[in-house]
């Protein structure tokens, strides 16, 4: 019982913070420290939960009847899910859009969102991956209407809220039937029942595997914004407050993804490596919805006169990417996917705090409000175009490590779909250049509007920009420590 | 075979007689300007004549170093490997045997003495030094051309020929004509170049390629990769040289000759088509047809340019350079018959031009391309000597020609149309004298030297056995023969145009727009442009002020330093042609003997058609009568500008008449057909290609990037009208249906889960199609 | 072959450029504790800049001193594990082929570097010169383009290749973006300028690169086993050396086919492509009179005298060394696209009015030669191929260099609009003409002696179809003498356009840019042995691998 309990020592930990956060929020009342003092007790609690993976054991035992996983993929996540919520507090905290006297009430959430992706990655029951999902998207929700006077960022939420509830409502009924033709709940034995079901069902069984399982992919698709159930990506992180976009364009993603995984190759043990997997071809399955994802939310970027909303769809074809090494399925590809996430993760916050920071002196998303910021502020001006070019994945940036992950696991399927799969995947990589170079034109190739501000960058951002921008170029150059952490995040598929 | 092999003896200072011009060029061209604001002209000229002096010099010595030698031995100078590459050794050498012994003093003798003329012609010029630059560079290339050892030095020099004619054509630039002209020489010249280094290749691939015994395994028509064939047998090809001597050795062994020479490439024997495709190359520098179109414009440069590019050196150098490769065109008498042919009807053809033309340098230029082509008779029917005998007469005598025109033209007053001349034999007797000598010279009165040469060449056209056309040499014989008339008339014309009667110059100067516009819209050109851009002071040769001082002074005669060459050049046109006595008369015939061993090896091929004696003294009675015919004819009709038929003849109403002095005035419209096929043709071609690469190559990218934008304005656009447009007809069917329900904002997440909805349902189809 | 590190000579030069804006870097987060003005951080960026392209030159010129010609093995190899898990190496070494072209870099950027200085001479008070915009970020940039060639060249690894590969993209996006002309619509009412010059060249390297890094990872799986730089053994390798040894082996023919295609045929493609929009051929070159319009003065030198080399040496290094059965396999058809380079680039140049765009499809025709020369597959084509690598390296800097001065003083480049420059600029004419007659392959210079060994070399390859290639591409030297004299004719010649009064004549900037560059065209063209002694084993080794006897 006590491993048990150990195994789920971050979750717990993070618990405690969100209960401490809220009653600290009662306690300091609108003092000028309200800030710093909630968010350094969030950084403390995440620190202390972050600490819980130097004792536990790799690969460690799975808890409560194998309702949680302790293995590597579950550990190598949830540690990113922490990094992801640091990141998110911090912006909150440096973010005008959120309100001093609603600071805490920002960052019990934001942890409640990232107590419910922790659970998320780790479930190996579908109860308890529900349970996760509704931890992760309840309090995004309301995140995402924060703005509570802002029409835009009310609708963003209740677009949310019905487009999550559908989803969930799907998922779940996918579920249910999930559990009753398997007869378990847990996720290790519903892929094996369903795969002997399938090899000597009849077409209905198999067909009704299908729809359960793909009733199912509409949860994981929703969570990951990917095609065709990305409508309310846009609009959601258009309208939500920046802090909270960038939180919820990698956070909940990656839980998806990681989630998806665990589904997939996990569950089903789905690859390109094993036959058809509960009767139904999940490679190339993902495959076209990796292609498609990709190359639409590309293609839709293309247009965007909000960065912000750019951003939105930059993150939707980067689901696309992610998508192709899940479709794969093999432990390299998931080492692939555990490579790209924390590397995508620093450039995407990277690039929406310096929205936010732009914001924050302009009010506004807007190119108009990029135009000349090379001149107006070199640096937040270097560290925009490093991010984007390393979403771009071009050498010596990070993003390229995570691209050359993504498609040497594609190419090494060896087979015809994914040779076209991976072109297709470098060609979205020229197509997404056009916008993130559109953006970086803007900034350093056109002159500055009359009267438009010089961006005048708070010390903290900053620092937070150096401790993004600085690993985005390093892990472009030297990436060892974190391939490692991946491999063994992707030892569960082996 | 019957000499030694040849035997080459180092001669260290060769490279001088390049080098020494090339020093002059850099010296002249780098620091002139200066030079000549400080010291004047004299510090232009002294460096600028006496290193192509030097080069004559050394010349010289080299020259009679190998008079002494044995026969068969040839001066060498290597200086360094230039193009060590793969099987491809051209070396950076010089080499000196009696045939470029003898060009090397035409040229640096010539040479030297229009850069002496030339420091009276050019006397005004504000750019003094850079035309002797450009003189000295230009003798640089022509004796690397002439010295060169192998192909691709020739080519060196070939071009850089060309390259000078540009630069000294275009000398006076501000006139966009020369511009034009000096562009149009050095373009048309490349297209002659591209034939030249096509028939490089072509032999060095055969050559190459050419197994030199049989080779056992291996089908006709496969040959091994070189570098692997060298590999395997060191001896497997014929060769990987592109020196002359070397080529030369080769094809003396009968096995490996027969071996080339029975190559066929796309039907043609391969001997064949390296001949033409050289001769290509020669028609263009040596303004043959039908690229001889630039010569007659080049006279756009200053008179001495003309004398020494234009008439005695660089034009001479397709002569020299099938001469050189007589080894080669003897081993294909198709060639030989196309370079005699082509030859003798560019000597027709040019010299029907010149009967009409008015421009005095403009005669002398058709005159030039008439007799290159008597030239390119000799050597295409195998009489390699005499070519070389008359390129060197006619250097003496056409210098001297071009050099008398100069002068008359700084005497009128750079004017250059002969209907404003006439009368200057008194006003300017040596240039009179010399002038006419070389025209006697030309037109081959007999003991000019003019006569000893072309008539060699008119009897060995009679008597060649090597000809494929029908009738033989004798065909040859009779256009060449008519050209010669032609040639004697026209050049007396000149003459007598020029310096007989009254001086023209003063009543013409009032009429001079009325007269001369219509015919020679060059010299209206040059005047014009001169006058008035040119803004030289007063004296200045090249521009002068106003018309009317056309009646103010008369012509007088050149300075000395002109007068003297042509003295020299005179002399020689009267006594060069010594050297060649025909042996007809019982006389040594030191040219012959002296070149003979270069042209040994190929003897045995060209043949005679076996006229005897009798028929060689009839030839050369005849060219006589030609001679004068044409002599007397020019006399009756223009001595003193008197006889009415000339002007007569010209007003006849007869459309023939008319239709034919037009087409011939007018040089039978070749330039304009040029023009419209050539020149518009590719820029019509060059301006549609460049559309199509805006419009449709990068057209297409551009479309490309555009389609993608719009696909993604498109998405963007659905994912957000998609939900509303759902909205909307959500909205409208609860409306229908009376219910009263105000749209509120959830309208909106309606119909987001019905896409939600119709996502899910797709992918089941999806998964469903897949699973087939 | 030896591979173990024996000189770090080489490593020095490639990163003497990043020492360089790494200075540049420091001084510019110092500025505020050292209270630099503006001009002194300008002054000491370039300074810095001219140190580091200075000693980026003397450290070539001693690797050319140290080389042995006599070999085709790497020299100058510094060696060492990068990144275990994926078998990559720092590898870097050059042999005549890198060599040369390591030498070319130096010089070529020493020009460049030279040409963006904005003084030794009297300049245009009127316009401002872009040399005098953003300094600190310009030379932070061209010395990262530097770092980013020369890697290029010098990389014996493929991974280490494709980084420094890309590396080159980003300076050059920024260098034609900032500092080229400023946007602007053209008379179709397109916009046109740096900006769009600049993602045009980048969409379209990139495009060209992603496919490099599909065949990348490609050749990366199919080959074998190799031992790396400490001693293990990878169980596949980037290293250039062990894939050539395997190529040889027959790995790569024996790999499984992709889509129905041969493994080496959709490889050597994917390669071929990513280079080929980099030379540029047909009909991808489109980006290069953009590129070429409105980037200034020093980027056009180094985009013409290097950039486009990276992707004949990519061609060299990859397309020959590693797959020669996939280059047999295409030869005709490589032939044939260069030969529309050559022909279809002088024809396109004889209709342009802008001094520049004329020179950058020179730049087409000519690299033509280069692609015909390695389709044709013999020592003497490879060799003139490589040659004209390098002479039009020297002389299309020149080319470039010269339309800049009279842009930097006309502020047009019409050439319609000029006539009779001759008379205000004679010095300049000289020099212009002499760079036209280098240009158009004239005896004695340097572009003669690639174009005549790539034709020489071309008529003696095996393929029949070569010999009429030859002979249709040398119709181009007719074009390109006609487009050169007529562009000289038109600028220079005739009467003096009177508009063109205040015009002036060379400044010192421009004599120290262009004498060398002219020295070392009369140089290579009368002794070109140095840079054929250079290559010949390499290009020896090179061609004895590729499949003969058809």
């Amino acid at each position: 019982m006590q491993s048990n309990l150990l195994a789920i020592g971050p979750e717990l930990a993070l618990t405690a913070t969100v209960l401490l956060v809220l009653i600290a929020d009662l306690m300091v009342g609108d003092r000028a420290a309200r800030r710093p003092l909630l968010a350094t007790l969030a950084f403390v609690g995440l620190g202390f939960a972050a600490a819980h993976f130097a004792v536990l054991p790799d690969g460690g035992p799975s808890a409560f009847d194998g309702m949680v996983s302790g293995d590597g993929l579950g550990r190598f996540f949830r540690g990113l899910f922490l990094v992801a919520a640091f990141f998110g507090v911090a912006f909150g905290a440096l973010s005008d859009e959120i309100p001093v006297r609603r600071f805490g009430e920002f960052t019990i959430l934001l942890l409640s969102t990232t107590l419910g992706m922790c659970f998320l990655v780790s479930a190996q029951n579908l109860l308890m991956i529900v349970l996760a999902l509704e931890l992760t998207s309840l309090p995004s929700y309301i995140l995402a209407g924060f703005r509570r006077g802002d029409r835009r960022s009310s609708e963003a939420a209740l677009k949310y809220v019905l487009y999550g509830a559908a989803a969930s409502g799907l998922m779940l009924y996918g579920f249910s039937l999930l559990y009753g033709m398997a007869g378990t709940l847990d996720l290790t034995k519903v892929g094996p029942a369903l795969n002997a079901l399938a090899v000597n069902g009849s077409v209905a069984v198999r067909a009704g595997i299908a729809v359960a399982a793909l009733l199912a992919m509409v949860g994981y698709g929703y969570k990951i914004a990917a095609v065709p159930f990305h409508q309310w990506a846009p609009d959601v992180y258009e309208g939500a407050p920046t802090p909270v976009t960038a939180f919820l364009s990698v956070g909940p993603k990656a839980a998806g993804v990681a989630a998806l995984i665990r589904f997939v190759v996990v569950g089903f043990g789905a690859s390109v490596a094993t036959p058809p997997a509960g009767g139904l071809p999940w490679p190339i399955l993902l495959g076209i919805l990796a292609m498609a994802t990709m190359t639409i939310g590309n293609l839709a970027a293309i247009p965007q006169d909000n960065v912000k909303r750019l951003l939105a769809y930059s993150s939707i074809a980067h689901a696309g990417y992610l998508l192709m090494g899940v479709a794969v399925g093999t432990p390299e590809a998931i080492q692939a996917v555990a490579v790209y996430l924390p590397i995508y993760l620093l450039m995407n916050l990277g690039a929406f705090l310096v929205v936010l920071a732009v914001r924050a002196k302009t009010g506004s998303e807007t190119f108009a409000a990029y135009r000349g910021l090379g001149t107006r502020s070199p640096l937040l001006a270097v560290c925009l175009a490093i991010f984007l070019f390393s979403l771009t994945g071009v050498p010596p940036f990070a993003g390229f490590i995570g691209k050359f992950y993504l498609f040497a696991a594609v190419l090494q399927a060896r087979t015809p779909f994914f040779y076209v799969l991976a072109l297709v995947g470098v060609l979205n990589s020229v197509v997404s250049l056009f916008y993130y170079a559109r953006l970086v034109k803007a900034v350093f190739l056109e002159g500055s509007p009359a009267g438009a501000p010089v961006v005048a960058v708070p010390f903290a951002v900053t620092l937070l920009l150096i401790v993004l921008a600085i690993p985005t170029l390093l892990l472009g150059v030297w990436w060892s420590p974190l391939a490692e952490l991946a491999a063994r995040a992707a030892g569960i598929a082996g | 075979m019957h000499e030694a092999a040849p035997v080459l003896q180092e001669f260290p200072l060769l490279f001088l007689v390049p080098l020494l011009p090339l020093i002059g060029a850099v010296w002249n061209g780098v620091m002139g300007k200066t030079m000549q604001r400080r010291f004047g002209h004299a510090a232009i000229h002294l460096p600028a004549i006496l290193l192509p002096a030097g080069s004559f010099v050394i010349s010289l010595w080299a020259f009679l170093t190998l008079a002494d030698a044995p026969h068969g031995t040839s001066m060498y100078n290597h200086l360094w490997t230039w193009l060590p590459v793969g099987t491809l050794q051209a070396e950076a050498a010089f080499l000196m045997d009696r045939l470029s012994g003898v060009m090397a003093l035409v040229v640096t003798f010539v040479g030297t003495l229009i850069h002496v003329y030339s420091t009276g012609y050019m006397k005004d010029e504000p750019a003094y030094w850079r035309f002797f630059a450009y003189l000295n560079l230009f003798m640089f290339a022509m004796l690397t051309l002439v010295l060169g050892d192998n192909f691709l030095l020739m080519f060196v020099g070939w071009e850089g020929v060309g390259l000078c004619s540009y630069l000294l054509i275009s000398f006076w630039w501000r006139d966009r004509e020369k511009a034009v002209a000096g562009m149009k020489a050095f373009v048309v010249n490349r297209i002659g170049d591209l034939g030249f280094s096509l028939g490089v290749f072509l032999l060095f691939w055969g050559l190459l390629t050419t197994p030199a015994s049989p080779a056992p395994a291996k089908a006709h028509g496969e040959f091994r990769h070189a570098p692997a064939a060298a590999q395997e047998a060191p001896e497997a090809t014929l060769a990987t040289s592109i020196a002359f001597r070397e080529v030369e050795q080769i094809l003396e062994d009968p096995v490996k000759r027969d071996r080339i020479v029975n190559r066929d490439i796309l039907g043609v024997g391969l001997m064949t088509l390296v001949c033409l495709l050289l001769f290509v190359g020669a028609t263009g520098k040596s303004a043959q047809i039908p690229l001889y179109v630039w010569l007659p414009d080049a006279m756009a440069g200053p008179t001495p340019v003309s004398a020494l590019i234009h008439a005695a050196t660089m034009v001479t150098a397709g002569v020299y350079m099938v001469a050189r490769l007589h080894f080669l065109f003897t081993l294909s008498p198709v060639a030989m018959t196309v370079v005699a042919t082509v030859g003798a009807l560019t000597a027709l053809f040019a010299a029907t031009i010149g009967l009409f033309q008015y421009d005095i340098k403009k005669v002398l230029a058709y005159s030039t391309v008439s007799q290159l082509g008597f030239m390119f008779v000799a050597v295409g029917v195998g009489a390699y000597w005499v070519a070389i005998f008359h390129l060197m007469t006619h250097a003496f005598f056409k210098a001297c020609l071009f050099l008398g025109s100069g002068s008359v033209i700084m005497g009128c007053h750079h004017e250059q149309d002969m209907r404003k001349m006439g009368g200057l034999r008194k006003l300017m007797p040596i240039t009179a004298v010399t002038y006419f000598i070389s025209c006697a010279a030309i037109a081959g009165f007999p003991f000019f030297s003019g006569f000893f040469s072309k008539d060699e060449i008119l009897w060995k056209a009679f008597d060649s056995g090597n000809m494929l056309l029908p009738g033989g040499g004798v065909i040859l014989w009779a256009v060449t023969a008519i050209a010669a008339l032609g040639t004697s008339f026209y050049m007396f014309r000149s003459y007598y145009m020029t310096f007989s009667g009254e001086y023209r110059g003063a009543a013409a100067a009032h009429g001079h727009d009325a007269s001369a516009v219509a015919h020679d819209p060059h010299g209206v050109a040059y005047d014009s442009a001169h006058g008035a851009v040119h803004g030289a002071p007063p004296a200045d040769p090249h521009g002068h002020d106003s018309h009317g001082h056309h009646g103010a002074h008369l012509p007088v005669e050149s300075p000395a330093a002109m007068t003297g060459v042509l003295a020299v050049l005179g002399g020689l046109a009267l006594v060069g042609g010594y050297v060649g006595l025909p042996l007809l008369w019982g006389l040594p015939n030191a040219f012959e003997a002296w070149l003979e061993p270069i042209f040994a090896g190929t003897a045995e091929r060209v043949t005679s058609a076996g006229f005897g004696h009798g028929a060689e003294w009839g030839l050369m009675g005849f060219s006589i009568i030609v001679a004068f015919g044409g002599f007397f004819a020019a006399r009756v009709l223009y001595k003193d500008g008197r006889s009415p038929i000339p002007a007569r003849l010209l007003a006849s109403p007869s459309p023939l008449v008319q239709a034919t002095h037009r087409t011939i005035f007018n040089k039978y419209y070749v330039d304009e057909l040029y023009g419209v096929v050539f020149v518009k043709g590719s820029l019509v071609l060059s301006r549609g290609l460049a559309i199509w690469d805006t419009r449709v190559i990068d057209g297409a990218v551009n479309l490309a990037g555009t389609i993608g934008r719009g696909f993604g304005f498109l998405q963007g656009a659905i994912d957000r009208l998609f939900v509303d447009g759902m909205v909307e007809l959500v909205a409208k069917v609860v409306e229908a249906a009376g219910a009263k329900i105000r749209r509120i904002q959830t309208g909106h997440i309606q119909a987001y889960v019905q896409g939600l909805a119709l996502g899910a349902l797709a992918l089941v189809a999806l998964a469903y199609l897949l699973a087939w | 072959m030896d591979l173990t590190t024996n000189s770090l000579l080489l490593t020095w030069t490639v990163f003497t450029p990043f020492l360089g804006l790494t200075a540049i870097l420091a001084l510019l987060a110092l500025r505020p504790a050292l209270r630099l003005s503006q001009r002194a951080m300008d002054e000491a960026s370039r300074g810095i800049g001219m140190i580091a392209a200075l000693v980026a030159m003397g450290l070539s010129i001693a690797l050319w001193v140290d080389f042995d010609a006599g070999t085709s093995n790497l020299q100058f190899i510094h060696r060492f594990v990068w990144m275990k898990a994926w078998n990559i190496e720092f590898f870097v070494g050059v042999d005549g082929l890198s060599l040369s072209m390591v030498i070319l870099t130096a010089f070529v950027f020493l020009a460049g570097a030279i040409a963006s200085l904005p003084w030794l001479g009297k300049l245009d008070s009127h316009h401002p010169h872009f040399s005098g915009k953003r300094v600190p970020g310009y030379w932070i940039l061209f010395l990262l383009l530097e770092t980013g060639v020369f890697g290029t060249f010098a990389s014996q690894d493929f991974f280490l290749f494709y980084v420094f590969w890309e590396v080159m993209l980003l300076p050059m996006y920024f260098l034609i973006g900032i500092w080229g002309a400023p946007s602007r619509k053209d008379p179709d009412g397109r916009t046109r300028g740096g900006p769009y010059a600049a993602i045009k060249f980048f969409l379209y390297t990139l495009a060209g690169s992603v496919l490099m890094l599909l065949a990348l990872i490609a050749i990366y799986y199919a080959s074998g086993p190799a031992t790396l730089a400490d001693g293990t053994q990878g169980p596949h390798t980037f290293n250039l050396v062990h894939l050539t040894a395997q190529a040889k082996a027959g790995v790569f023919t024996g790999a499984a086919a992709i889509l129905g295609v041969p493994f080496v045929h959709l490889v050597f493609i994917g390669l071929f492509l990513g280079f080929a929009i980099k030379v540029p051929m047909f009909p991808f070159h489109t980006w290069l009179p953009d590129a070429h319009v409105d980037a200034p003065t020093p980027i056009s030198v180094i985009l013409a005298g290097i950039l486009l080399k990276t992707g004949m040496y990519g061609m060299f290094r990859f397309n020959m060394q590693i797959f020669p059965t996939g280059l047999a396999w295409a030869s005709w058809a490589i032939g044939i696209i260069a030969v529309i380079n050559i022909v279809y680039g002088a024809f396109v140049c004889m209709a342009q009015k802008d001094l520049k765009k004329l020179i950058a499809y020179s730049s087409v025709s000519h690299m033509g030669f280069c692609l015909l020369g390695l389709a044709a597959m013999t020592p003497t084509a490879v060799s003139g191929s490589i040659f004209q690598m390098v002479g039009h390296g020297i002389v299309s800097p020149m080319l470039f260099l010269i339309a800049g001065v009279v842009y930097d003083r006309a502020h047009t480049r019409d050439i319609e609009g000029f006539g009779g420059l001759a008379q205000k600029m004679p010095e300049y004419t000289a020099i212009t003409g002499f760079a036209f007659m280098a240009s158009l392959g004239l005896p004695g210079l340097a572009g003669f002696v690639g174009e005549v060994l790539v034709f020489l070399g071309a008529f003696a390859a095996q393929d029949g179809i070569f010999r009429v290639l030859v002979a249709i591409s040398a119709l181009s030297v007719i074009i390109t003498a006609g487009y050169y004299l007529w562009t000289m004719q038109r600028i220079f010649l005739g009467p003096f356009n009177h508009r063109w009064d205040h015009l002036w004549d060379m400044n010192w900037r421009e004599r120290i840019t262009l004498y060398p560059l002219a020295f070392v065209t009369v140089l290579l063209g009368v002794y070109p042995a140095p840079v054929l002694d250079m290559v010949r084993e390499t290009v020896n080794t090179l061609v004895a691998s590729l499949p003969t006897g058809l």
